[in-house]
């Protein structure tokens, strides 16, 4: 238990340093470099020669139909799919193998689309979990909606405020790289809004990378720097949001717009 | 009298450490590990040679047994169920390669003690070290394995309490139950945790192992003879509550104890080989009545409670809330 805790505990302090020389080491390079990403579940390969690269300060979208690959691209970075060739890159460093309790230390953390807080727990147990329980309290500071409920179960928790939960979690150990699927899904558009506007504050304050599912294309495209098509596990648009928007062919084929 | 409550007792609590631990590997695993009582064998025997081989302190045997028995399920898990796992192996393969290991502990049980009974000329079936112990005020008088058996429940029960409710350990725990795959993206290593609950119930089984031996007997037959009320107790409990199944073992052994004792009053000497039924007729009853066990009337409450206050909560923002799906 000790072990496990310092290693969280010292995550937070070096995250900041790891960020630091993460991008004075890749010269110019990217948060998060993925090259020719093969990957899927078992023997169902879901994505296929995917090319992606994200980078700090930007907000990076990833936008497509429902099972296109969205969920499937931010497990890879997490260790969560199984990897069948290709690499991945945080920071400058090399995590395409690295176990998904560990990756955290690399100045990388992920809010999944689903079950994104432990139900049973209290809110405070569950920011125990990630901060130590001293810490728990203080992880609260930007989220003063949250405080009412910290011995309540997470489970009694609406959409929105679970979601809010879920941030908080992991932004407990200063994360330079954020990756988040879906956080405004099943949520009223003013929820939506409070979330978003979370996102690109953090994005403003601390030069992170955030890289953001979306299932809303327009709500999406008009929020980020950069962005990628997914259709069916392959990338069919890497760059701006804008000529996306203009190109009739693809807004239509794969938007729906 | 007073042999009653202590049998009761004694056998009850023993039963209850026992539960504990086949529903926290159950909880984790969702694996009914049918080598649970094989660990508490072991520490009937760890008791037997620290006492009778090496002529320590029975009591010695509790620290011992609990390592021993602890590294016996760890390798357990880690060797066996987690490789298993990983191959996705189906529930059925997963109890029967419980079952096959149960099998190879008795194997191995049997040759400890022909090995003691041959190298050391100690009777090594059947045996009860009940005569080491220390008894208080003399004949008749509080034998200490009673003391200790109660000081180790109340122990177990605070100490998971505490452990469980009180450190983030115990959260992290909690939480890696519910969720691993969140778990671990969070930062935790569920691997080491769950490591840490085998070990913790199969060396609880080990003490539990040294305490039986201390009053009843030590026998490797005792490994199938326990094991249908250790399953009954966790049953009756519920099978995934530490809680449910420190209620549910007490329960069950008390009733075995007691209800046997009151059937040798009424029918006669005869009704004794017939003791496992009450575990039986316990499981059951339980599984009719109350499928979800003894917990399920507590978290029943919980439940409802819950789900009041998630929608007192939705109501006030009006979102609209989908339900939660599986996946990570
Ligand atoms: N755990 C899993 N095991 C097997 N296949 C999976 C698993 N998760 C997803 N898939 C498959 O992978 C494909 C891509 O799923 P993914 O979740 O990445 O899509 P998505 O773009 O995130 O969709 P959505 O917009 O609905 O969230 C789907 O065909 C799905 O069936
Ligand atoms: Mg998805």
């Amino acid at each position: 238990m000790a072990s496990s805790r310092n290693a969280l505990g010292g995550s937070s302090s070096d995250s900041g340093s790891s960020g630091r020389s993460g991008s004075s080491n890749n010269g110019g390079g990217h948060a998060i470099e993925i090259k020719d990403l093969a990957c899927g579940y078992g023997k169902n390969q879901v994505l296929h020669g995917v090319d992606f690269s994200a980078d700090l300060s930007k907000i990076t979208a990833i936008v497509g139909s429902n099972g296109s690959g969205k969920s499937t691209l931010l497990k890879a970075l997490f260790g969560l799919c199984d990897v069948k060739s290709g690499s991945i890159q945080a920071l400058g460093r090399d995590i395409t193998h690295i176990p998904t309790h560990a990756i955290l230390n690399y100045g990388i953390s992920y809010m999944a689309q689903r079950k994104n807080v432990f139900q049973d727990l209290t809110l405070r147990e569950n920011l125990a979990v990630v901060a130590g329980r001293q810490r728990a309290d203080r992880a609260m500071d930007h989220f003063p909606e949250l405080l009412p409920f910290l011995d309540r179960p997470a489970v009694t928790l609406s959409g929105g405020q679970r979601q809010l939960l879920a941030m908080a979690m992991i932004l407990v150990h200063n994360p330079k790289i954020m990756l988040f699927d879906e956080p405004t899904a099943a949520l009223s558009p003013k929820n939506a809004d409070i979330i978003i506007e979370k996102i690109k504050n953090l994005n403003a304050e601390h030069d992170n990378c955030i890289v953001l599912v979306e299932q809303n294309v327009k709500y999406a495209l008009r929020n980020c720097d950069k962005v990628y098509l997914l259709a069916s596990g392959h990338v069919v648009y890497g760059g701006d949001p804008e000529p996306l928007l203009n190109d009739k062919d693809l807004a239509s084929k794969y938007l729906g717009m | 009298m007073t042999i009653i409550l202590f049998d009761g007792l004694i056998y009850a609590s023993v039963l209850a450490v026992l539960c504990v631990g086949l529903s926290l590997t159950y909880k984790i695993t969702s694996v009914p590990n049918f080598a649970h009582t094989s660990f508490a064998i072991l520490g009937m025997y760890m008791a037997l040679i620290m006492s009778k081989v090496l002529g320590m302190s029975v009591y010695l045997a509790l620290p011992v047994a609990f390592a021993a028995s602890g590294a016996l399920a760890l390798f357990m898990y880690y060797g066996i169920i987690r490789i298993l796992q990983k191959k996705k192996s189906s529930l059925i393969s997963l109890i029967i390669a419980t079952l096959a290991f149960d099998m190879f502990m008795i194997g191995v049980l049997n040759i400890i003690a022909d090995g003691i009974r041959n190298t050391y000329q100690v009777n090594s079936r059947d045996f009860t070290l009940r005569s080491l112990d220390i008894v208080i005020g003399g004949d008749g008088g509080l034998p200490l394995v009673f003391i200790v058996t109660m000081v180790l429940l109340a122990g177990l029960a605070f100490g998971l309490y505490y452990l469980l409710y009180r450190t983030s350990f115990g959260m992290s725990m909690r939480g890696a139950i519910e969720n691993e795959s969140l778990a671990q993206t969070l930062g935790i290593n569920t691997r080491t945790i769950f490591c840490f609950a085998w070990f913790l119930s199969g060396g609880l089984a080990g003490m539990a192992g040294v305490l039986m031996s201390m009053w009843f007997q030590g026998d490797p037959s005792l490994a199938a003879i326990m094991l249908p009320s250790i399953f009954a107790g966790s049953i009756v409990g519920g099978f995934s509550s530490v809680y449910g199944a420190i209620l549910g073992g007490l329960l069950v052994g008390i009733s075995e104890v007691v209800g046997t004792s009151v059937l040798i009053d009424l029918l006669g000497y005869w009704v004794i080989p017939y003791r496992p039924v009450i575990p039986f007729i316990a499981m059951i009853v339980t599984l009719l009545v109350l499928p979800g066990g003894l917990i399920q009337l507590i978290t029943k409450y919980k439940k409802r409670k819950n789900i009041t206050m998630k929608k007192a909560e939705e109501e006030k923002e009006g979102s609209k809330e989908e339900e939660d799906g599986v996946g990570a």
